[in-house]
């Protein structure tokens, strides 16, 4: 949060509360109507969020996405790191591989779903791939970035001091990366989440996605509406923490907000 | 290029050193770089695809042939007519999110009121909110229009925001010393300087509409969404994957498009940012 | 020559620029209490006409009084009038060259000088007209449709100063304009402004800490000391006009950057947030 005065940021407070107050009345009002008996206002989707946590398994299912994002992501940051680097210490890498990147990033990912069964069959596997597919392009991207823009005079400095091969690598190269790479972290962990609850939805039901086809199915859509905003808010929530781990990793850069 | 009459002469361009070998020149020369991998990655692309078979990997005659067929039965057309409902839903989104990045990033209030919900929203899976979107809008243009609305709309919001936010505050001072008013500061100085910004976040959100227009269509499995399943579901691998190259084809033209009205109309960066 | 001095002088109508007892403290951002005086009891005044220059150890608040005279900032305490009338904020009576040139890059260097002409209502084929000119000037013509990141710093810094002629002000004011360019360009830049200057006499305020440039440039110089700025000393320099290189060798150029230099000695040294 950028600077703000005392009374500005007083105002800014319960302009946000006021905001939040005001979404909540608007939905309770449109939710109640006779005619949108389909969207449960507030009142009747929170308790419906409660009952789906103790009756449901929703922590549980909840759980199993974590796992699928876990997965994906280290994965994707064991290849994103290795290709990263290759693009961006060899010329012939950059000139041939990065328009290939450019095309995989117009690539619409969710496309490949539909036939991702025929080469990794339709479980948990599945889901790795398609979470893989979302993060990976983002941890090349970001890592290779980072790589080419470590300061040349530093790299000198490093030279003047023997650094070398492995050693420059460990000492220099990667540390003044890092701080790029954990960016692209923090989005790709957005982004696996995204890609999971993609995979779930679409792929084969299982987990969080897997709720909201259910409750979708069974009619019963205080538990839909209660079960996207849960996975809204788990996505939500796995970004933030992300940044956070992104500060402690990188205490030397100034805080972004 | 830095033009200078009052220190030197013209840069002369050094001439390539006599002991290269006409082998070392072409290695070093891009295109000739991206001849030899690529061709190479399609050649291992060709023989791993005679090796499983065509079960598991068509060939590359095979998918240019799917790219024909798909263009006699109809399927291209089917798909026009989605590409249409994406093109309404994304200028929906440049003509919200426009304003609203303006407003974010010329003041802090609004920037922390609306920015929590945009920021939010950019960072959660949007595909849990389709059954919702369902709900409301029905199965009709409506709903596929507000589908890729919202994968776009955040991303021009957000970087339009950024760019406002960006301006150099001693441009700002220099038009305030030159005794310009709020509105030709914003005109002259503010809005060149965040251009960039937006036609970047127009470009990632135009991506971004793609996918929400493929998602849209798998969701609620008809017309073009119709097409892909069918396509999937009968394993006629050769007609997919040629639909996958289109749509992807289309998506980097579009982006390369945006890419060079941006360069058109702002001649003044001597090289566009790389993404 | 103008007779600066250390207290406010009555205003007797002659003076065109009067600064009077003028204060301005910073806070640090964030730590409160950490305060820096850039500016104690700042007092001079100038008759129109004078080409006057301020020397200081960098960081000693000169610029800060730039900006104050031209009304981007506001004092603490003290007054500062131009025609008798206060500074209330920035005029297109005052035209300001910035340290850094500040062009916009978006805008060519003939775009650039029409910003200027712009703040005057002045459009069209006129605009092109008067922008030409003012490019012919500052030597410029040949590069009228030049973007600012094609020039050298020393062309971008001769667009700032046909961008600031182009309003046609009462007064210059210079915020070390050729700080950043080459010791060469420099004395090339310093001879041109001499020469434009001449062509009209504005009244003219220039901040340097480079001691040759302000004698070679000035009729009056002020030294201003570091942490808080003061000024502690004034020096009228009467070298006749047109000069040329050739004044910088004489034994009174030399006895001028000796006093100069002495007295900027015995400034206190360098204090950040006391």
């Amino acid at each position: 949060m950028r600077q703000m005065s005392g009374r500005t940021r007083a105002i800014a407070v319960t302009l946000r509360l006021l905001s939040l107050v005001l979404v909540l009345a608007v939905w309770q009002w449109y939710g109640n109507q006779p005619a949108h008996v389909a969207t449960p206002p507030p009142t009747k989707v929170f308790p419906a969020l409660w009952d789906a946590i103790l009756h449901q398994d929703l922590l549980g299912r909840t759980w199993g996405t974590l796992v699928e994002v876990a997965v994906g992501l280290a994965i994707s940051l064991a290849f994103g790191i290795i290709v990263g680097f290759a693009i961006a210490l060899f010329p012939w890498a950059k000139d041939t591989l990065d328009p290939l990147v450019d095309a995989a990033y117009a690539m619409p990912t969710i496309m490949l779903i539909p036939i991702i069964g025929v080469y990794t069959g339709l479980g948990f596997r599945g889901r790795i791939f398609i979470v893989f597919l979302y993060v990976a392009l983002v941890i090349v991207v970001s890592t290779s970035v980072g790589v080419r823009e470590v300061d040349s005079k530093l790299l000198e400095t490093a030279h003047a001091f023997g650094l070398k091969g492995l050693n420059l690598f460990r000492k220099v190269l990667f540390p003044a990366a890092l701080s790029h790479i954990a960016a692209g972290t923090a989005i790709g962990v957005s982004r696996a989440v995204r890609g999971a609850v993609a995979a779930e939805l679409l792929l084969i039901t299982a987990n969080l996605g897997g709720f909201i086809v259910d409750m979708q199915a069974k009619f019963n859509n205080r538990a839909l509406i209660a079960g996207i905003l849960w996975t809204l808010f788990i996505g939500y929530a796995l970004y933030e923490a992300a940044l956070w781990v992104e500060r402690r990793i990188t205490p030397w850069r100034a805080t972004s907000s | 290029m830095s033009i200078s009459t009052d220190t030197a002469g013209p840069l002369v361009e050094s001439a390539p050193s006599p002991g290269r070998t006409w082998l070392k020149s072409l290695a070093g020369r891009r295109w000739f770089r991206r001849l030899v991998v690529w061709s190479f990655l399609a050649a291992v692309y060709q023989v791993v695809a005679y090796i499983v078979g065509p079960f598991y990997l068509p060939t590359l005659q095979a998918i240019i042939g799917g790219a024909i067929d798909l263009g006699r039965d109809g399927s291209l057309t089917t798909m026009a007519s989605a590409l249409v409902q994406m093109v309404i839903g994304f200028a929906l989104s440049i003509v919200v999110g426009i304003p609203l990045g303006v407003a974010m990033g010329a003041s802090r209030l609004v920037d922390y009121v609306l920015g929590f919900y945009v920021k939010g929203m950019f960072v959660t899976s949007l595909i849990a909110v389709l059954p919702l979107l369902i709900i409301v809008f029905g199965f009709g243009l409506a709903y596929r229009v507000s589908v890729v609305f919202l994968f776009a709309v955040f991303f021009i919001i957000l970087n339009t925001a950024a760019g406002v936010r960006d301006v150099d505050p001693q441009l700002v001072a220099m038009g305030r010393a030159f005794g310009a008013s709020r509105w030709r500061r914003a005109a002259t100085i503010t809005l060149p300087s965040a251009l960039p910004f937006a036609i970047a976040g127009i470009r990632i959100g135009l991506a971004n509409a793609f996918g929400g227009m493929i998602l849209a269509e798998l969701w609620i499995a008809r017309d073009f969404g119709q097409i892909m399943l069918g396509l999937a579901y009968n394993r006629d691998l050769p007609k997919f994957l040629a639909l996958l190259v289109i749509v992807t084809l289309l998506a980097s033209f579009s982006a390369a498009g945006l890419k060079a009205f941006e360069k058109w109309l702002t001649p003044w960066s001597r090289s566009t940012r790389d993404r | 020559m103008p007779e600066p001095n250390h207290t406010p002088t009555p205003s007797d109508g002659s003076a065109f620029l009067e600064v009077r007892n003028v204060n301005k403290t910073f806070t640090h951002a964030r730590n409160k209490s950490a305060r820096m005086q850039a500016l104690k009891d700042v007092s001079f005044t100038m008759k129109p006409g004078t080409f006057l220059s301020i020397v200081g150890p960098s960081g000693c608040g000169k610029s800060t009084l730039l900006r104050l005279i031209d009304g981007l900032q506001t004092a603490d305490s003290g007054e500062i009038l131009i025609g008798g009338r206060p500074v209330r904020g920035p005029g297109l009576d005052r035209g300001l060259v910035f340290q850094s040139p500040n062009l916009l890059p978006w805008r060519t260097a003939i775009g650039n000088v029409g910003f200027g002409l712009e703040s005057l209502g002045i459009r069209g084929a006129e605009k092109t007209k008067r922008a030409k000119a003012l490019l012919d000037t500052v030597g410029l013509a040949d590069f009228a449709d030049f973007y600012p990141s094609q020039l050298s710093g020393g062309m971008q810094q001769r667009v700032g100063l046909a961008r600031a002629l182009a309003i046609d002000p009462a007064m210059l004011l210079m915020d070390e304009p050729f700080a950043a360019v080459d010791a060469q360009t420099k004395l090339v830049l310093q001879e041109e402004l001499e020469r434009i200057w001449l062509l009209d006499e504005k009244s003219v305020v220039f901040i340097t800490h480079d001691v040759d440039e302000a004698i070679f440039l000035s009729d009056v110089v002020l030294v201003m000391s570091k942490s808080p700025g003061e000024i502690i000393d004034t020096v009228t320099v009467d070298f006749p006009r047109p000069r040329n290189f050739d004044i910088r060798g004489s034994a009174e150029f030399a006895a001028l950057v000796r006093r100069l230099l002495d007295a900027l000695r015995h400034t206190r040294p360098a204090g950040a947030f006391e």
